[in-house]
This record gives structure tokens, C-alpha cells and sequence, in this order.
């Protein structure tokens, strides 16, 4: 092994630790934030239903949607990157789309203020990277849409 | 039906598991895989290696003589160089003898031995030299490097790793094109036990060409003053420092009882050799 191949592996060492410290401490701020609002929408329902049984007590719907791009730290993508090679379940990818998932329905609700519940929920996911470019990063994006409907009082 | 809003305990869609004790199983697991599989191969390809015909080493150089390619004719730095070279031959049993010297323009002052035979010396190391005994130590050297096949053992534990590169990683990883590079590049780099070995040869085909030591451990008392990294880096790095090199030199000299004489001058058309730009 060559000294430049040393610093090389000193320095993936380092984007790892990096990944690993400044992801957790993103992620553990983030769940605390998800879960903090998710408790004040806790009273709007979003429901997959596709139709109310009564239509007559609605007094107005609209689309709602809410979307989020997260990216993946480095100490995710090589411990993905090992999973791949030996298969299973990718763990350190189920954070990141829960987070992407909840976040995206957290801010389809804000986008409803003043609605009363949310039917016909669906959630849609993308992938935000170059298809030829191995070396992108790997970027989620989870959309959150549904009709968002007011009662009659 | 009364809606009433509850808050969910728990998240079923995130596994309960450490992601630090996955880190460690992941890469555990994979690095003893892939080291098993190496030091496997690698034994596999050292017991073929021993065991190949000496014309494999002839047919090998050709593929290599296409990056160092040789000059119609040879300089007169380069019959002098080979003229050294020639006289440490005579030390070597009739069957191993053939070893033909190649000056190389470079500013790095580096030796090394070529599949079929060929001692590429890099232009830098000649102007530095301060005897023709510190040129021939590492003409010996590197002729050491040949009698225990170094070159052609290294080249089989590229294959190995290149090969392990490809199928885990893919054919267009940047790791495989850098070992593919380095694959046909001789500037070899041997471990610690290749390079004793070397040296020792080098340093007992010296002493009975000349007669005595001198000039043996020049070269890397040299490299040592010009080294940029610190000692330990050496340890990670798998060849020994120059430090250590020159230390056991010295002890092997003394332990054998080597003489140290007169060290010869280098001659003028070597030296033209490193002072020629290009």
C-alpha cells in the first residue's frame, strides 16, 4: 500500500465519522421537530378514504400537497453500499424515508390550515440523482397529496 | 363514528437495531471475507509464480517494453550503467545472468525491476549518486528483486485484487481503474519481507563484486534526508523506512565482518545522464 492510498483512507475514515455525527445529530433534531408537530395536527385526520359517505356536509375541498428532499449522509450511503454487497434489510435507508414520509404528510397539513380532515391521502417518492453518475448523491424526494376538506358548521 | 386522535407509540417502520453495531457486523464480516479470499488467492498466485518456466519472464516483458520502450540506441550513460551491471553479473550463476539497464529521464530518484529482465534506473538517481559502489548497491538490489520473482509475485496479487475490485465494486469503480493503471506500472511496491530480502542479496552481491561494503547504504541515507513522512507512516505503509534499512544494513555488515574501502568515482557519462533535460 502506497502513503497517498494511507491519507485517502484516512480521509473516507473521516467523511464517515462526519457522516455519522453531523447525520445522527441532524436526524435526532428533525424526529424531535416531526413529532412535536405531529402532536398540534394531531386533531386533523388524513385518511386514504377515496369518498365521503355524506357529501352534503361539505362545505368546501381543495388539493393539498406537501413535499421534502432529504439527502443521505455518507455514513448511510457506505453502509448501504456494504448491505448491497451482502444483502438484507437496508436499515440505515428506513430512517430516512420514515422521516421523508412523515414530514412530507406534516407539511400537506400545514398546507390544509383550516381544514377539517384530509381524504384520499396518497404519498409518492422520487430519487433525486443522475442515473449515469454512480458518484451522486443519493436524495429522496416523498410527496404527500389528498383533497382537503372543510365541514359545513 | 367519533374521531378521536391518538398519538402512535413506537415506529414500526424504523428497526429497533443500532445503526453503529450494523456498522460493525457489515464491515467485519466483509473485510474477513474479502481478506480470506485474498491472502488465498494471493498464496495461490506466490506458488504459481515459483513455479513458472524462466521464458514466461521473456514473453511477460514484452507487454511491458511498450511503456518503457527501448531506444534504438543505447546511450552512453546506458553502456556504462550496463557496464556496472555486467560486472555484478559475473557474481551470479551462469543461468541468471541476461539483466539489461535502462536509464529512464525522471526527476525521481527510483530503480526498479521490469518483467523480462530490464532494470529501469530513473535518470534523477544517477545525478545524485556519489559513487559508482551506491550504483551498483542498487543495481544488485534490484537484480535481488529478480532471483526471488518479487516483480512477477506482486503482479499476481494485483490480478487478485483487481479481480476481487471488479466483482464487488463493478468494472467502472475508481478503485478498479486505479488498480487496473497500476497493474502494468512497474514501479512495484513490495513488502517489508521483499525488500530485507532484496537488500541482504544486494548487499552479499556487492561485497563479492567489490570486494567490500562501501557505498551500500548511500542510497538510502539519501532518501532518508529527503523523507517527507514521519517514520510510523512506513509501518501503514507495508515497506520498511529507510531508517530501518540502513540499520540492519549496517548490522549485516558488521556481523559479516565486511570490509569498507575506497568508494570508486562515478564516471562523467553517467552523471551526463541526470544533468540531460528533455
Amino acid at each position: 500500500m502506497d502513503i497517498s492510498n494511507v491519507v485517502n483512507l484516512i480521509i473516507f475514515i473521516f467523511l464517515v465519522a462526519l457522516g455519522y455525527f453531523a447525520g445522527t445529530a441532524a436526524e435526532k433534531k428533525h424526529y424531535r421537530s416531526i413529532k412535536e408537530r405531529e402532536k398540534k395536527f394531531l386533531g386533523m385526520p388524513a385518511v386514504t378514504i377515496e369518498k365521503a359517505e355524506d357529501e352534503s356536509g361539505i362545505a368546501d375541498a381543495r388539493l393539498v400537497c406537501g413535499s421534502v428532499v432529504v439527502s443521505v449522509d455518507y455514513y448511510k450511503r457506505f453502509l448501504a453500499a456494504l448491505r448491497n454487497i451482502a444483502g438484507g434489510e437496508v436499515m440505515s435507508y428506513e430512517t430516512l424515508l420514515d422521516r421523508g414520509r412523515r414530514e412530507a404528510v406534516l407539511r400537506m397539513k400545514e398546507s390544509a390550515a383550516g381544514a377539517d380532515m384530509i381524504v384520499n391521502m396518497r404519498l409518492e417518492t422520487a430519487t433525486i440523482s443522475g442515473k449515469a453518475n454512480r458518484k451522486a448523491v443519493g436524495t429522496v424526494e416523498v410527496m404527500a397529496y389528498g383533497t382537503a376538506i372543510t365541514l359545513k358548521r | 363514528m367519533k374521531y378521536e386522535p391518538k398519538e402512535t407509540g413506537g415506529n414500526v417502520n424504523v428497526s429497533p437495531r443500532s445503526p453503529i453495531k450494523e456498522f460493525f457486523i457489515l464491515v467485519g464480516g466483509i473485510l474477513g471475507v474479502a481478506l480470506a479470499v485474498y491472502v488465498i488467492l494471493g498464496i495461490a498466485a506466490e506458488l504459481i509464480v515459483s513455479r513458472l518456466p524462466p521464458d514466461f519472464e521473456t514473453k511477460l516483458g514484452a507487454v511491458y517494453s511498450r511503456a518503457y520502450p527501448e531506444a534504438k540506441q543505447r546511450t552512453e550513460a546506458e553502456t556504462c550503467l550496463q557496464k556496472i551491471l555486467d560486472r555484478l553479473q559475473e557474481g551470479l550463476p551462469p543461468g541468471q545472468r541476461g539483466y539489461r539497464a535502462r536509464i529512464v529521464q525522471s526527476g525521481k530518484a527510483n530503480a526498479f525491476a521490469v518483467p523480462g529482465k530490464n532494470i529501469v534506473v530513473y535518470s534523477q538517481l544517477l545525478k545524485e549518486a556519489g559513487s559508482e559502489n551506491e550504483i551498483a548497491m542498487v543495481l544488485a538490489h534490484e537484480i535481488g528483486h529478480f532471483v526471488n520473482r518479487d516483480h512477477l509475485k506482486v503482479l499476481g496479487r494485483r490480478i487478485v485484487l483487481l479481480s476481487m475490485s471488479m466483482a464487488v465494486l463493478g468494472g467502472d469503480n475508481a478503485v478498479t481503474g486505479m488498480l487496473q493503471n497500476s497493474l502494468f506500472a512497474a514501479e512495484s511496491k513490495f513488502s517489508q519481507k521483499q525488500e530485507r530480502f532484496a537488500d541482504e542479496f544486494g548487499l552479499r552481491l556487492l561485497n563479492a563484486t567489490y570486494g567490500h561494503a562501501a557505498g551500500a547504504v548511500d542510497f538510502f541515507e539519501r532518501q532518508e534526508t529527503k523523507q517527507k513522512y514521519p517514520n510510523f507512516a512506513f509501518f501503514f505503509a507495508g515497506h520498511p523506512s529507510h531508517k530501518d534499512r540502513i540499520n540492519i544494513l549496517k548490522k549485516l555488515i558488521n556481523e559479516r565482518g565486511y570490509k569498507i574501502k575506497d568508494k570508486i568515482p562515478v564516471d562523467s557519462k553517467i552523471k551526463a545522464a541526470g544533468v540531460r533535460s528533455f
